[in-house]
């Protein structure tokens, strides 16, 4: 009895929310490009303002990360998203093509159920917040359990600055309380438009199995090449810069060093003088023994965010205080739990003969769950960088520059700024790109008539000749009138 | 704000100001209703030259058709793309759109 009536409820959370998010999305399709740039200042303003208080809110309620990390993660969502999207035409006729006869169209897609990770959950909002108020869609923000009160914070002060900004009433939502059930149902639910789902395997399946079309992403295991014409010191300050921002919680963060025989010793060095600790082969099996759960062939979810101190003492390593990343020299990758993807301070480190060995075991890595996410390299030398990335099932390959910035775009290139990012069918999903607004549109196109002036003044009875071939239809077909 | 009337078929006719915004609609709410309750006959919400309306507005199309029942409340002449919001909105299962 218990549960039908728990079912009942969750069925009347799942319809309530759906039937504001339909009448929103039914007021939005009637705003003008200006009034919507409104609403869009409007909640990057809100957004940025708070981006303190919000990142404090996120580490203090999920314990992961930094949060003037986090800090920094907020305004890439807010400042950046919002300068990215900013001068976009998202309503009415965005582009028009005279000689091909071809106008185009934005329309909303309708309400979007946007699904929140606990790794980056205040800024994850703000971005997937944005890109709807920007393309009209209304937007139903389900969080991790372990960050309900923070992506409700962030929805509820995007709403009000939304509301009095003219937006439609429940163009933001947010699901409280008991969510999973929730979430689950509204991914099914037929007035759902699309899922943006960014989060774990599980959530993300979840999603696609639903039947509502859903941009997803995907797992990531990002080897990072240091190439023997790259500049050693520069390299190991981003890659660290990179791996410990928000203590490795960002899916595009370093997994794996690679690097010739002749400039390991220096790349330890530089890693050394830097605050990494490069575990001896004893503190290797204990620190896996704390980061990687066995059972589940998955990292353990615990130390996700946590500092390498805190990894270091969990496994009973002493560390110098001021340790900031643990490097683990490994031999290979096949069964090694290090070579996958852990979302903390940690990098496997792999010593190798030469660029062949090198690559192959960057594609090793790749292929170790991250296929379609990022790979990274370190070179001054642009035939191997195009040879490195031509090898790599990856939507991003990042150059000379910190992954997990990089691959979010906006800071060290010029990439989409996104929080949701494409992982090709490698990754099971529908595109490698850095989602931004332009993939919340329905595109319409007009197509004026244009007559094929090849086929007007062709014989069309030619095609119901049997005896003529391609080669005399090319032929023919391409001669000039 | 909003111009009410008797017309010549005896229904009591709204019109609207082109954006039936929330804040149009607090205005108008409580006077519409106490209209509506006085009023016998028909009810019509004359939407000529209305270029967009709100979720207030929505819900004072329903507490209004509700009041009065679906047989003597009528939404007309609405323009194309406010037609198409009360499409998308559903209300054309719940309302009696012209």
């Amino acid at each position: 009895m218990t549960e039908t009536l728990a079912e009942t409820d969750v069925q009347a959370q799942i319809n309530d929310f759906t039937q504001r998010a339909v009448q929103a999305a039914a007021i939005f399709t009637q705003y003008d490009q200006q009034r919507t740039d409104r609403i869009v200042r409007a909640v990057f303003a809100a957004g940025f303002d708070n981006r303190i208080p919000l990142a404090k809110l996120a580490r203090e309620e999920t314990g992961l990360g930094r949060w003037e990390d986090k800090v920094i993660k907020n305004t890439i969502a807010a400042q950046f998203v919002y300068n990215d999207i900013k001068d976009e035409k998202t309503v009415g006729v965005i582009s028009e093509d005279h000689e091909r006869g071809i106008v185009e169209i934005a329309q909303p897609m309708g309400p979007i159920l946007g699904v929140i990770p606990s790794t980056n959950p205040t800024s994850t909002t703000l971005f997937k917040i944005l890109l709807c108020m920007k393309t009209r869609n209304p937007i139903i923000i389900s969080p991790s359990p372990k960050a309900r009160t923070c992506c409700g914070e962030t929805a509820r002060i995007c709403y009000e600055a939304a509301l009095k900004a003219g937006a439609p009433e429940d163009c933001i939502q947010w699901v409280e309380g008991v969510s999973k059930e929730v979430t689950h149902g509204l991914m099914g639910n037929k007035d759902i438009a699309l899922i943006l789902a960014t989060g774990g395997s599980g959530l993300v399946r979840a999603a696609y199995s639903s039947g509502t079309p859903t941009l997803g992403v995907g797992a990531g295991n990002v080897p990072v090449y240091i190439e023997r014409s790259a500049d050693v010191p520069f390299a190991v300050e981003n890659i660290l810069l990179s791996k410990t921002f928000d203590n490795g919680t960002i899916c595009a963060s370093e997994q794996a060093i690679v690097v010739e025989s002749c400039l390991a010793e220096s790349v330890k060095e530089e890693f050394t003088k830097r605050g990494a600790y490069i575990l001896w082969p004893k503190e290797v099996e204990a620190v896996t023994a704390v980061v990687f759960d066995s059972e589940k062939g998955l990292m353990n979810a615990n130390i996700v965010g946590q500092s390498a101190k805190f990894l270091a003492e969990q496994a009973g390593v002493d560390v110098p205080d001021n340790t900031t990343l643990l490097i683990a020299p490994l031999q290979k990758v096949d069964g090694e739990p290090l070579a996958h993807e852990i979302l903390a301070p940690i990098l496997a480190f792999y010593e190798v003969t030469d660029y062949q060995q090198a690559l192959n075991l960057c594609i090793e890595l790749n292929y170790q769950g991250g296929i379609g996410h990022t790979a990274s390299i370190y070179s001054n030398d642009e035939a191997k960088i195009l040879e490195f990335a031509e090898g790599m099932n990856a939507g991003r390959i990042v150059v000379n520059t910190p992954s997990s910035q990089g691959a979010v775009g906006g800071i060290f290139n010029r990439l989409h700024p996104s929080f949701t990012l494409g992982c090709g069918t490698g990754g099971h999903n529908i595109t490698t790109d850095n989602i931004t607004a332009k993939h919340l549109l329905n595109i319409q196109r007009i197509a004026r008539r244009r007559d094929n002036l090849q086929l007007a003044n062709f014989d069309m009875n030619l095609y119901l000749d049997e005896t003529v071939n391609h080669e005399e239809i090319e032929k023919l077909f391409g001669r000039n009138m | 704000m909003t111009e009410s009337f008797i017309d010549s078929e005896g229904a009591l006719r709204f019109r609207f100001p082109s954006e039936v915004d929330t804040a149009v609609c607090d205005e108008i709410r409580e006077g519409i209703f106490a209209q509506v309750q006085e009023h016998e006959g028909e009810v019509i919400f004359d939407l000529l030259g209305v270029q967009l309306v709100t979720s207030a507005f929505f819900r004072i199309c329903i507490t209004t058709m509700q009041s009065v029942g679906k047989e003597r409340m009528k939404v007309k002449n609405l323009e194309p793309r406010v037609k198409k919001t009360f499409m998308i909105a559903q209300l054309h299962k719940v309302l009696d759109l012209e």
